[in-house]
Order: structure tokens, then sequence, then C-alpha cells
């Protein structure tokens, strides 16, 4: 294992036209570590965690993946990005595609493998998540659990070497959370090192290895989960805590 | 009370219906009384239109099979009225506009048929194109996100959905030769048609890449596609089934548009018509150029319907 973090953020900073979103952060994750975001909507989070993989441009500031700058204007950035997985709040699966092309689309047009053998990777990425007996389904005859399944299966193929998490679960059923959960949860076990946007405290206890809360677009306490979750030093932790029981 | 106005009363009303229809068939117009009579029952039909058909159609207690018969009859009666009323001259009608002899003089209905043909090259032409054209203008304004690239783009369609094609056609077609620049008649119709077509149509296809959820584009470029990638893989396939019914529509408008190339004297339907109506002093020509354009876009319009009615929530 390499001594650089697998990702690391140095003062990352985004406007949004006059808005100061983001106002330098600095995070900083081990291979196989797992970090969670949390904080109240407008916080910043998911600007954030989109700054990870420039879905959204950082304003000012570094991101590095494995040890590489990736904010650099002259990286390839959809290297960069078939690189980091990505996994939405409504899992914006390509509905006119069955759930193996949506898995595999990445493998053929990003990886330039040949069809035969994305679509194998594709439909044991798809085991993976338990969702063998689907292959053939499109999104719509997919249930929002089995949906964000495929989405993290998605991501899961390309062999990513960190995947982001933005409210994978929030707009799922209750009964079908866990189902999502779950998978993260092995996921994680695995050695994959996970930057999650969520509000599932039971979760996050058990997998997260930092827990980092966003308040108006700074970082105002990180720590084991464990710890912020039951001794929050923070003002703000301690609100925001209390509004979610 | 308005309600009994409308209240239909169809037993009395039919058999006035009936009474009156076989008075128009049977009296003779030219006596005084005659006269008299026809404007009486000519009132009457309107009056049965009023208080019979409308009611009926309004009424969903009447029966189905009660309200086409009404429908039928009443359409019967106003056409007898029409034959009584008009100061027609049928043999001349029939001589000036449906002359058989004259489409069967040699040559005549081959004309015709080149002249279909050349329209259907002009229209293939000018959609193929106006399609490539109307989309890499589509893409590009949606993908190079450049302000003054962007900004000729809405020029190019604003300034194009300003001008008749006809007055394009002839702008084009007397000015081009003074710039050097020598095309067939053929060529300049396809050229103009295809410039104002490609400004619709990259309306048409942007709105369809613009009703595509910006998530979709931002979780294909997550996986690491490229921007054209996501474009052709993602959007664009959801687009097309979006996008179809009002590019058929286009189509379609682009299919009649082609009478117009006529005033560059493109030998296309309209102008072949126009020559064999000068040629013979007989119109029957022009009728059978109308049948012909209604030969090729009634079943499109037909086709375009059905896809209107299967149109993809958005």
């Amino acid at each position: 294992m390499s001594a650089a973090p697998m990702i690391e953020a140095r003062g990352v900073h985004k406007y949004f036209g006059g808005v100061h979103v983001l106002r330098g952060i600095d995070v900083s994750l081990a291979h196989g570590e797992v970090g969670a975001l949390m904080g109240s909507s407008g916080s910043g989070k998911s600007t954030f965690l989109r700054c990870l993989n420039r879905i959204e441009e950082p304003s000012e500031g570094q991101v590095l993946i494995d040890g590489t700058v990736i904010t650099d204007q002259r990286t390839d950035v959809n290297r960069v990005r078939a690189d980091i997985g990505m996994v939405f709040q409504d899992y914006n699966l390509f509905p006119h595609m069955t759930a193996l092309e949506n898995v595999s689309l990445g493998l053929i047009h990003v990886r330039k493998r040949p069809r035969s053998e994305a679509k194998d990777a594709a439909a044991s990425a798809l085991e993976q998540v338990g969702l063998a007996n689907h292959l053939t389904k499109h999104p719509q005859q997919l249930s929002g659990g089995q949906q964000q399944r495929v989405a993290i299966a998605r991501s899961l193929v390309m062999q990513p070497k960190a995947i982001l998490f933005d409210e994978p679960t929030s707009a799922l059923d209750p009964e079908m959370v866990h189902e999502v959960l779950d998978v993260m949860r092995t996921l994680a076990s695995e050695g994959m090192t996970m930057v999650v946007v969520s509000h599932e405290i039971g979760f996050l206890r058990k997998v997260a290895d930092q827990l980092i809360v966003f308040d108006a677009g700074l970082v105002v306490e990180r720590g084991p989960a464990a710890r912020v979750l039951d001794e929050p030093e923070h003002e703000r932790t301690r609100e925001f805590l209390r509004a979610l029981r | 009370m308005t309600h009994a106005l409308i209240k239909p009363r169809p037993i009395p009303l039919v058999l006035m219906f009936f009474a009156s229809l076989g008075y128009l068939l049977a009296a003779p117009a030219t006596t005084g009384t005659g006269v008299v009579m026809d404007v009486v029952m000519t009132v009457t039909v309107f009056v049965l239109f009023l208080f019979l058909f409308v009611p009926m159609q309004i009424d969903k207690g009447i029966s189905d099979w009660l309200k086409n018969i009404s429908a039928l009859a009443l359409l019967v009666l106003m056409i007898v009225t029409f034959f009584r009323w008009a100061d027609a001259d049928w043999g001349r009608l029939r001589y000036l506009f449906f002359n058989v002899e004259v489409m069967s003089r040699p040559g005549v209905m081959m004309r015709m048929l080149s002249g279909l043909w050349i329209a259907v090259q002009v229209f293939l032409f000018s959609l193929v194109l106006a399609t490539l054209l109307g989309m890499f203008m589509a893409i590009v304004r949606s993908i190079v996100r450049d302000a003054l690239l962007n900004f000729f783009i809405d020029m190019y369609v604003d300034v194009f959905r300003s001008i008749p094609p006809i007055v394009l056609l002839l702008v084009t077609y007397s000015a081009l030769p003074y710039s050097g620049i020598i095309l067939s008649p053929f060529a300049t119709g396809v050229v103009a048609l295809t410039l104002i077509e490609a400004a619709y149509l990259t309306e048409v296809f942007r709105s369809g890449i613009e009703a595509i959820n910006r998530n979709q584009v931002l979780s294909a470029r997550s996986i690491g596609l490229s921007a054209w990638q996501a474009m052709r893989l993602v959007v664009l396939p959801q687009s097309v089934r979006i996008v179809l019914p009002d590019y058929s529509n286009r189509l379609i408008g682009l299919m009649k548009r082609t009478a117009e190339t006529s005033v560059i004297a493109i030998a296309e339907i309209l102008k072949v018509s126009q020559d064999l109506q000068s040629q013979f002093v007989n119109a029957t020509p022009m009728v059978v150029g109308a049948l012909l354009y209604l030969v090729v876009l009634f079943p499109m319009t037909r086709i375009v319907s059905r896809l209107e009615k299967t149109r993809p929530r958005t």
C-alpha cells in the first residue's frame, strides 16, 4: 500500500456565481477508508463530493486521487472519472438500456473492452450485488433498491479506486434501504475506499472510519464515527444529530 | 331556460327531416310556390341542424346510431339543398377540372409523375441535409457551451426562421449567379429549403436534448464517458423518441414546401401542373397535382397522428 492517501482535498473552494458554497475544505482518506459526510441541506457536502471527480469543477484548491493531482487542467478528466465510481441519490440509470447494458456501457466505451468480455464482467458485477436474475430488465421494471444496486454495479464493474455515494438511500422506501446498505457494507469490508453522503446513523456508526460534519461550506467537526455521534463537540453537530432523531 | 331550448325531440324532428328531404327532391323550384317552398325548406335544414343535430351530439342519453344517422341525413339534406340552389354549370366544371381526355393525352401522366419524383427528390435531399445540419448545430450548442458559438447558432436559427421560404428561393436563385456560384435550379432549391429547415430542426432537436434530465449526463460523465459519448449513447437515444412527433410534423411541412420551388422553375408537381394547365387551357392537371400531394402526404399525416398519440411523457 502506497503512502499517499487515496483521496485528498486541499483547500477546496467553490463559488456558484457570487455564492461561496465551499470555503476551504481539507479532507484526507487513506486506502480502504470510509469517509462519511454529514450536514444539513445546503451545507456543501454534496457539492464537495461532486468536486472529488470534477463533475463539479472546484473554483480553488486541489484534489488528489492516489497521489495524482486531478484538478490540473491537463488531466484527462474522463480517465479520472473512470477510476472513481459515483452513485447518485436518484440512481440515474439509463432508461433505454437493460441492467446489463447499463453496467457494461463504461467497459465498452471507456475501457474499450470487447463487447462479450464486457458483458461477462457486467453480469458478474450484477451478481455481486444480488441481481443475477435481472440482467435483461430495464430500470423501470426494477424496484428503487434494485435500481440503486445496478448503479453500484455500474461503478463497481470499472474496478474503481474509490466510490462516491451521494445520499444513496434517501430516495428509497424504508424496506429497500437495507439491501443497498448491505451491499455498501460488503464493499467497505472488502477494502473499497468510499466517500458517503448519508444520514443513516446506524450504518455510519458501523462502517465509517471518519465522520466529517459540514456546515455553511466549512468542516465544523471530524473524527471517528462513534466519537462524533456519541460525543459531538460542536454545537451545529449536536443540533443536527438532535434533528435526525 | 336554455335546457328546454336544446332538449332534443328526435321523433317529430326526424319526421320533419324526411318530409323536407322528399320535398326538395320532388318539387320543381321554377314556379313561384316552388321557390317559396324551397326557402322554407332550406330554413328548415338549418333549424333541424340547430335543434336536432347539435343537441344530439351533446346529449349522452341518445344512442350512437341515432346520432350517426342524424348526422349523415343532415349532410345529405345540405348537399341536396346546395344542388338545388347553386347556380352550377356542371358540364363546364367537369370539362375544365375533371377532364379525363386531357390527362390521357400522350406524355401527360408521365410528366405529372416525373414532377412527383422530382418533388420527392427535393424533399429527400433537403430532409437529409437539414437533419444533419440541424442535429449538428443542436449538439454543438449543448456540448460546446461557448457563448460566441451559441450566439451564432441562435442568430442562424432566428434569421432563417424569419424568412419566408419562397422569398429565400427567389433571392438565392437570382443572386447566386452574380456571386460566381452557378447552381442548377434543383440544387438552389435544395440549398434554400435546407437552410430554412435546418433552422427549425435545430430547435426541434435542441428541445429534445434539453428534455433529458441533466442528471443523465452527469451520470454518464461520472463513469468516464466523454461529452460526445454521453450525447451519443445516453442523451440522443432518449431524445429521439421525444422528438419524433415534432420531427415528423416538420417532415410533412417540408414535403408541402417543395411546391414553392416551382417559382424557380424546378419541374416538380406544381410547376408541371401549371405548365400543362396553360398548354391545354384546362385545370385538370392541377387537380391531379393536388391528388398526387394527397397520395404522398395523407399516409404520412396518418402515421404522424399515431406517433403523437404514443408520445412518451417527459
